[in-house]
């Protein structure tokens, strides 16, 4: 119960965890190349799709705990449900095509607004690029590909690895990192390339870390 | 994490007053329970509902293993009076604190009260009716109905045994655990109620 009311603090808390890093390149000179974009692209994955993720969450000070993890993916709207292991529903909520975002069901210690809308913004950092703009894009020294793309309140840095894995960092408006997302181990579903294993972070005194494992991924219509 | 708990208590409550209920009529004290299970998730937003498998046994007056097989590997053990909860990761069992284990043992007492009794209304919930072999539960208080609307039960004929549990927390949103190979007062090892 503890555990679970610390991270409810956590995402209370989520805009002082950041961290000064610097952005993965310097892309001074480099522009959009539809090529590379479209590699990058390929992280996020269109249509409709029902996901259901283990979650494995811990704070810095070690406490956790694991909850399942329902992402519903339509065309323009997210739907998403947090339940305990048993399936008792603890938290549910809708972000529709007009951005409309709807808590339909909290109950304490999720039923606080920040809460809600910290684990729309994750849920978001994981499935959704950040910008609909073209990002610039580089092949950098060590062959990985970077898309950064901007919007007015942060930056993100898609990074496509040698080996297919994904690592995503975000930075806030005055360039502190405030999260990194890896996706690894894919898996083929209806031809298209799901991550088995998701880990989103934090940073700073209030960092925590969201684990994700892939129980089913399916297409839905 | 409380309410998640006593709700996992509540249906273990359930299922073994259910097992009492008709060992009543038989005369036949329940000593202990024990039976596989398929859970079936739906929620609104769902397209497909969530499928979990596991297995429950329960030995009086206080010994319950919970345990998940899929998607989530997980025991939560109850025995002696303590409540232990454990995860598998990457292939061992590690043991999940925090958990609101009052609770626990609050809706314990609602186990082995219905298992020295019959179903008839507690502090907890109320029976709203009863009809062949089925039976529906609706929650006493009004801070719990906001949270689990009602419980119907389904009878295994006169076997002692539930057919199924299903827990409502709303009107399109519900859990319901199908039990089968149900074994009624065979011996369980004790070890069973305190390793995972």
């Amino acid at each position: 119960m503890r555990c679970l009311y610390l991270l409810v603090l956590v995402f209370l808390f989520q805009a002082c965890s950041t961290a000064q890093f610097p952005p993965a390149g310097d892309l001074t000179g480099h522009s959009y190349d539809p090529e590379l974009a479209q590699k990058c692209e390929q992280y996020y994955i269109r249509g409709s799709w029902q996901f259901v993720h283990s979650i494995t969450f811990k704070m810095a000070n070690g406490h956790g705990a694991t909850v399942i993890g329902v992402t519903v993916l339509g065309k323009k709207s997210i739907k998403t449900a947090l339940m305990g292991v048993e399936g008792f529903v603890l938290f549910e909520a809708e972000l529709d095509a007009e951005k409309n975002f709807t808590v339909i069901r909290a109950l304490p210690p999720f039923d606080n607004s920040d809460f809600a809308s910290g684990l729309m913004r994750d849920v978001k950092a994981i499935f959704v690029s950040v910008s609909e703009e073209k990002p610039v894009t580089a092949q950098l020294d060590d062959g990985v590909i970077l898309c950064r793309s901007l919007n007015a309140e942060q930056m993100s840095d898609f990074i496509l690895q040698l080996d297919g894995s994904s690592r995503i960092h975000i930075y806030d408006a005055d360039g502190n990192r405030i999260k990194t997302i890896m996706a690894d181990g894919h898996t083929l579903i209806d031809g298209v390339r799901i991550p088995k294993q998701i880990q989103l972070g934090t940073y700073g005194l209030q960092a925590y870390t969201l684990k994700l494992e892939l129980i089913s991924a399916q297409r839905i219509n | 994490m409380k309410c998640l708990i006593a709700t996992l208590f509540l249906i273990v409550s359930v299922v073994t007053t259910q097992a009492q209920g008709v060992n009543e009529e038989s005369s036949v004290r329940v000593r202990s329970v024990q039976a596989d299970f398929t859970q079936e998730k739906q929620l609104p937003i769902l397209a497909r509902p969530i499928i979990s498998k596991g297995q429950f046994l329960f030995q009086a007056p206080d010994s319950l293993r919970w345990e998940y097989f899929s998607p989530i590997h997980t025991v939560l053990l109850m025995h002696g009076g303590h409540t232990r909860k454990f995860i598998m990761h990457d292939g061992k069992f590690k043991e999940e604190h925090g958990l609101g284990v009052d609770s626990m043992q609050i809706v314990l007492q609602e186990i082995t009260g219905w298992l020295d009794g019959e179903i008839t209304d507690t502090t907890t919930f109320q029976v709203k009716s009863k009809e062949g072999d089925t039976i529906i539960l609706i929650p006493a208080n009004e801070a719990l109905s906001k949270i689990i609307s009602r419980i119907e039960l389904k009878l295994l004929g006169t076997s002692g045994l539930m057919n199924s549990v299903t827990l409502y927390e709303g009107p399109d949103s519900f859990t319901r655990m199908v039990f089968s190979g149900g074994l009624l007062n065979k011996k369980i090892p004790v070890v069973r109620f305190v390793e995972p």
